[in-house]
C-alpha cells in the first residue's frame, strides 16, 4: 500500500515536472526571453507558479488567478451537473448491456452508444439550439441566467446563489432552464463512454465460472452483479474512468463556446484569439495540473480497490 | 496451446469482416466515401475559395438537364457565396487526411516505444516509456492550446498536437498487450525453438496481436477526427479560407437563427457518417474476433 | 416416481436458421439415492445437456422437450424466473474447474455464508447479532466438516488462490450441499485430481447419495474413474444417448458397440488374465455437428456396421436395458474380437 502510494507520488511528481517544463517552454516562446539564463528563468517561473501568481490578463487587466476561480466555478458547476447523471445512467445501462449480452437489449444499448459517441459535440449542441431554442422557443440557449436577474456572486455556483438569494423562485427556475441544453449536450459523450467501459469490463467478468455457479443457485441477476460482478470488475472500471473525465473536460470547452457559457472554455478561447499569453499560461498550468492529479488519483483508487477487494495476483494479503 | 492460439493467423481480415454484415457495409461505405471525394476532386472543376458576389446563400438544389448538365451548386452556397459542395469535398479531404496522418504518426511512435520496451526490458527503454506515459494526462485540446498560441493556428499544428497527445495511449496498450502475450505458452515455445526476439515478434507475436492493433488504430482515427473537427470548430486548426469540416460549422453558426439548418447539417452529416462507419467497422472486427475486453 | 424425468429434450445452439442440434432427443430419468454416470467423448454434448438442465446458457440457445419434470412439476410450463428459483433450490451444479467456480476476491467464509439461509435483518440489528454470528460460523464449519475438511479454520479464512484443487472441490461440494439439494450435478468432478483425492471425493458423493438420498449425476469422459462407483450409466455419442442401464448389466453385457469399445479400452487385461494381444483402439473421430452422418451416427467407426445402419436406429427399450443400435452385441460378446 505504502509502496503504491510512493510509486504514484513519484509518478505525480514526474508528470508535474514535465507539465511545468512544457509550460515553461510555452512561457519562453511566448515572452521572447531568448538570451537569458534558462535555468535561472525556470527557477523564477517556478517560484511564481508556486505562489499562484500568473500575472494580469491583457484583456480585463485583472489578476489571472482570480479570474480563473470565477470562471472555474461556472465550469465546475456545468461539469458536475452533466457528469453525475451521465455516470449513473452509463453505469446502469452498461450493467444492463452486460447482463443481456447478445440479446436485443444489449445490441440496442451498444449500437446506440456507438452512434452517439460518433456525433461531434459541437454539432449536436447546435442541433439542440436549432430544434429546441429557435424552432420552438422553449428553452434559452445563451448564458447562465437571464439578464433581468442580478448576478452578484456568493459561491460562484449559480444554482446555489439564486437559491440562497431568492429561495425557490423565478431566478432559480430561470437559471435551471439555462442549464438544460448545455447539460444535455455535455452528458452524451460521458454516458456512452461509461456504457462502453462498464459493459466491457463487467462482461468479461460475467463469463467466469463463479458467476455461472451463482446463477445456478437461482439468485437474482442484480444481486449477482452487485455481489460478485462489480466486485471483480471494479478495478478495471476505475482504471478506465479517467477517460470519462477527460472527455467531459474536453467537450465542456466546446459546449461553453456554443452556448456562451461564461466559463473557463470561453475565457481561454477568447484569450487565444487575442493572444493573451498570461491567461493561456495559467490555463495550461492549472488545468494540466488538475488533469494530472485526477488521473493519478484515479489510478491510485484502482490500485487501492485491488488491495481492498483482495484481488489475486497484485497486492495480495500474503505478507512477503 | 500454441495450436489453439495460432488459428487467428490463417483467418484473413476480409473474412472477419464478412462475418459481420454491419461492418461489411461500413467498409463499403468508407470505400464509396473515398471514391466520392477523390472522384469529385479529379473530375469536377471545384473551387472552394471563389466567392459568387451575386449568388450567396442559395439553398441546395439538384436539377439535371441534358443541355447544361448538372446544376452548378448542388449543395448551395454559403453566406459568402462559396460553393458548399466544393468546400465539403476539400474540407473532407483536409480533415480526414490530417486526422489519418495524426493517427498513423501516433500509432507508429507509440507502437515503437511500447513494443521495444516490452520486448527488450532495458532500463533506458523503460525510462522512455515511463516518460511517455506520464504525458497521458494531456488531452489533445489542451496540448493544442499551447502549440497553437505559440505557432499560430494551422491544420498541421493541430494534427501535431493530436498526434502527440495520442502517443501515450498507444504506448500503454502496446506495452500491456505485449507483456501479457509474452507470458503465454506459445511464445515460450517459439523462444525455446531458438527464435530470436525479432523473429519471434514478426512470426508469432505480431500476427496474434494484429487484430487488436487494427481495432485500436481505427479507434484512434475516429478520435483524431473528432478532436480535429473540434479544434476547427474552436477556430484553432484551419486558417481563414481553408476549408475544414469543423470550421465550416463554426463559420455558419449564426445561420441557425435564420432557420437555415441545412448549412450546418451538411458538414455535420459528413463527419458523423464517416466516424460512425469507422466505429462500426472496429466494433464489428472486435465482435467477430471475440476480443471483448478492449 | 423419478425425481427428474426428461423426455425427448433437444438443445439447439446458434442463431435462428443456422442453429445446430447438439443435444438430440435425449430421455433421462434420475432417481433418488442413485448415482448416474453420464459418459461420453468430449464434444458429445454432455456438458451442454447439464447446462440445459440448469438453464444456465441463455444466449443463442433454444430448448424443446416433450416432458421436463422435476418432482412431478413440468418446468417448461412455468415462467422463467420461477423456474430458475425452483431449479436453484432443488438442483446443485458443480462445474468443471472448481477453482474457477469460486469468486477469487472473496474469502471462503463469505462464500459459504452466502449460500446459507439468510439471517433476517432484525436479528442482525438486535443484540443477538453476536450469537447469530457464532452459530453461523459453526454451521459453516459443520458444512465443511461434512464434506471431509478437517482444518476448517484455515480454509474459512483463506482465498481460493491459496487452496489446492481437491480442497476447492470439497468446498464446492460443501457449498452445493448447503442448500440441501435433491439433485447434485457434477461436471467432471475428478478429472484434475490425483488418485487418492479422487477417491476421497467419490466417497463423499457416494455417502451423500446413500445417506441423504440425493440423486447424483456425474459427467465424465473417462469410464475408468467412475466404473465401480456409479449405479447406472448413460453413454452419449454425438448428442444422443446410445445406451443406458445398470452397472452390472453394462459392464458385463454391453449392447451398443460404442459402449463395448469404451469398456474394452478400460480393461487392461483380457478375459483370461493374460495381456491383450492388441491395444483396443477405437479408430476414426467423433462426427462434426455441422455434417452429421445419415443414419446411425456411430456407423462410420463401427466394425459391425451394415447396410441397415444407414437408417437411424430407434431407441430400443426393454425391461432393464435401453440402447440405440440395429445389431446389438449378444450376451458375452464383449470379448469376441480377441
Amino acid at each position: 500500500m505504502i509502496l503504491i502510494l510512493l510509486r504514484k507520488s513519484a509518478m505525480l511528481l514526474l508528470s508535474a515536472v514535465i507539465l511545468l517544463l512544457l509550460t515553461f517552454w510555452f512561457h519562453v516562446r511566448s515572452n521572447d526571453l531568448g538570451d537569458q539564463d534558462l535555468f535561472l528563468r525556470f527557477l523564477i517561473y517556478l517560484n511564481r507558479i508556486l505562489r499562484l501568481d500568473f500575472g494580469f490578463s491583457a484583456q480585463s487587466s485583472r489578476p489571472v488567478s482570480g479570474e480563473f476561480l470565477e470562471y472555474g466555478a461556472a465550469t465546475a458547476e456545468l461539469c458536475l451537473a452533466a457528469m453525475i447523471p451521465s455516470l449513473a445512467a452509463g453505469f446502469f445501462l452498461g450493467c444492463f448491456a452486460a447482463l443481456h449480452k447478445d440479446r436485443w437489449l444489449d445490441s440496442a444499448i451498444t449500437n446506440s452508444s456507438i452512434m452517439f459517441s460518433s456525433i461531434p459535440v459541437f454539432w449536436i449542441a447546435q442541433i439542440f439550439i436549432a430544434l429546441l431554442a429557435v424552432r420552438v422557443d422553449w428553452i434559452p440557449s445563451n448564458g447562465r441566467i437571464s439578464l433581468l436577474y442580478s448576478t452578484e456572486q456568493i459561491t460562484g455556483f449559480i444554482l446555489v446563489d439564486t437559491l440562497l438569494r431568492d429561495g425557490f423562485g423565478d431566478s432559480f427556475l430561470n437559471a435551471l432552464t439555462h442549464f438544460i441544453l448545455p447539460v444535455l449536450s455535455l452528458s452524451i459523450l460521458p454516458t456512452t463512454e461509461m456504457i462502453r467501459i462498464v459493459r466491457n469490463s463487467l462482461y468479461s467478468v460475467m463469463q467466469q465460472n463463479y458467476i455461472k455457479a451463482a446463477f445456478s443457485r437461482g439468485w437474482s441477476s442484480w444481486y449477482i452483479i452487485y455481489r460478485h460482478g462489480l466486485r471483480n470488475a471494479m478495478p478495471s472500471i476505475l482504471a478506465q474512468c479517467g477517460s470519462v473525465l477527460f472527455l467531459t473536460f474536453t467537450s465542456v470547452i466546446i459546449v461553453e463556446n456554443v452556448y456562451n457559457w461564461p466559463g473557463v472554455g470561453t475565457w481561454i478561447i477568447e484569450a487565444i484569439r487575442s493572444g493573451d499569453v498570461n491567461v493561456v499560461n495559467a490555463y495550461l498550468v492549472l488545468v494540466g495540473m488538475l488533469f494530472v492529479v485526477l488521473n493519478i488519483s484515479l489510478e491510485f483508487a484502482a490500485d487501492l480497490s485491488i488491495i481492498y477487494l483482495n484481488h489475486p495476483g497484485r497486492g495480495r494479503s500474503t505478507p512477503s | 496451446m500454441s495450436e489453439e492460439k495460432d488459428t487467428s493467423r490463417g483467418q484473413g481480415f476480409i473474412q472477419v469482416l464478412h462475418s459481420n454484415w454491419m461492418a461489411w457495409y461500413a467498409m463499403w461505405f468508407l470505400v464509396a466515401y473515398f471514391l466520392l471525394v477523390a472522384g469529385s476532386m479529379a473530375f469536377i472543376d471545384l473551387n472552394p475559395y471563389d466567392q459568387q458576389t451575386m449568388d450567396f446563400f442559395r439553398p441546395p438544389r439538384i436539377s439535371f438537364s441534358f443541355s447544361q448538365g448538372l446544376s452548378k451548386f448542388i449543395l448551395g452556397t454559403d453566406d459568402l457565396g462559396r460553393d458548399v459542395y466544393a468546400r465539403l469535398i476539400y474540407g473532407a479531404r483536409n480533415t480526414f487526411l490530417y486526422a489519418l496522418a495524426a493517427a498513423v504518426i501516433s500509432s507508429l511512435a507509440g507502437g515503437l516505444v511500447g513494443f521495444l520496451s516490452a520486448l527488450y526490458s532495458s532500463r533506458l527503454l523503460n525510462i522512455i516509456r515511463i516518460l511517455v506515459s506520464s504525458v497521458r494526462s494531456y488531452t489533445p485540446v489542451i496540448l493544442a492550446f499551447a502549440i497553437i498560441t505559440v505557432l499560430g493556428p494551422s491544420l498541421k499544428n493541430a494534427a501535431v498536437a493530436i498526434a502527440v497527445s495520442l502517443i501515450p495511449r498507444f504506448t500503454l496498450i502496446c506495452h500491456e498487450i505485449t507483456t501479457s502475450e509474452m507470458k503465454k505458452e506459445y511464445i515460450r515455445a517459439v523462444m525455446l525453438d531458438g527464435a530470436g526476439t525479432l523473429a519471434m515478434f514478426r512470426l508469432s507475436l505480431f500476427p496474434n496481436i494484429r487484430d487488436v492493433l487494427i481495432i485500436q488504430f481505427t479507434k484512434h482515427f475516429s478520435m483524431a477526427i473528432l478532436d480535429l473537427t473540434a479544434l476547427g470548430f474552436l477556430g484553432l486548426s484551419a486558417e481563414a479560407q481553408e476549408p475544414e469540416l469543423g470550421s465550416m460549422i463554426a463559420e455558419n453558426m449564426d445561420m441557425l437563427y435564420t432557420g437555415n439548418y441545412w448549412i450546418i447539417a451538411i458538414p455535420g452529416v459528413a463527419i458523423i457518417s464517416f466516424v460512425i462507419a469507422i466505429n462500426i467497422l472496429s466494433d464489428g472486427i472486435r465482435n467477430a474476433l471475440h476480443r471483448e475486453n478492449l | 416416481m423419478a425425481l427428474l424425468d426428461i423426455r425427448n429434450l433437444s438443445v439447439r445452439v446458434g442463431p435462428g436458421r443456422d442453429a445446430l442440434t447438439v443435444v438430440d432427443r435425449i430421455s433421462l430419468t434420475v432417481n433418488e439415492g442413485r448415482i448416474l454416470a453420464l459418459v461420453g467423448a468430449s464434444g458429445s454434448g454432455k456438458s451442454l445437456l447439464m447446462q440445459a438442465v440448469m438453464m444456465l446458457r441463455r444466449d443463442n440457445i433454444s430448448y424443446s422437450a416433450d416432458r421436463f419434470k422435476l418432482d412431478g412439476e413440468d418446468l417448461l410450463k412455468i415462467p422463467s424466473r420461477k423456474r430458475r428459483r425452483i431449479i436453484g433450490q432443488n438442483i446443485s451444479f458443480i462445474m468443471q474447474d472448481p477453482r474457477q467456480s469460486l469468486d477469487p476476491t472473496m474469502k471462503i467464509r463469505d462464500q459459504i455464508y452466502e449460500v446459507m439461509p439468510r439471517i433476517p435483518w432484525y436479528h442482525v440489528l438486535s443484540r443477538l447479532k453476536n450469537f447469530f454470528r457464532r452459530t453461523r460460523s459453526k454451521t459453516a464449519a459443520a458444512l465443511l466438516h461434512r464434506s471431509g475438511i478437517r482444518d476448517h479454520e484455515r480454509i474459512l479464512g483463506s482465498y481460493p488462490a491459496q487452496l489446492s484443487d481437491v480442497e476447492c472441490q470439497k468446498i464446492m461440494l460443501a457449498i452445493a450441499l448447503a442448500s440441501k439439494p435433491r439433485i447434485l450435478l457434477l461436471d467432471e468432478p475428478v478429472v484434475n485430481l490425483e488418485t487418492a483425492s479422487r477417491l476421497q471425493v467419490l466417497k463423499l458423493l457416494d455417502r451423500c447419495a446413500k445417506n441423504d438420498r440425493t440423486a447424483v449425476v456425474v459427467i465424465c469422459n473417462d469410464l475408468a474413474s467412475v466404473y465401480n462407483f456409479a449405479d447406472e450409466f448413460a453413454f452419449m455419442y454425438a448428442g444422443q444417448i446410445v445406451e443406458r442401464g445398470s452397472r452390472d448389466r453394462i459392464l458385463n453385457n454391453p449392447r451398443h458397440p460404442y459402449t463395448a469399445s469404451l469398456i474394452r479400452t478400460m480393461l487392461e487385461l483380457g478375459r483370461n488374465g493374460r495381456l491383450k494381444r492388441y491395444l483396443p483402439v477405437l479408430s476414426g473421430k467423433h462426427p462434426d455437428y455441422r455434417s452429421m452422418p445419415v443414419g446411425c451416427r456411430f456407423g462410420a467407426r463401427c466394425r459391425r456396421a451394415r447396410r441397415e445402419c444407414n437408417r437411424e436406429p430407434e431407441m430400443i427399450i426393454s425391461k432393464n436395458e435401453q440402447y440405440r443400435c440395429h445389431f446389438p452385441l449378444e450376451d458375452g460378446a464383449l470379448y469376441e474380437d480377441e
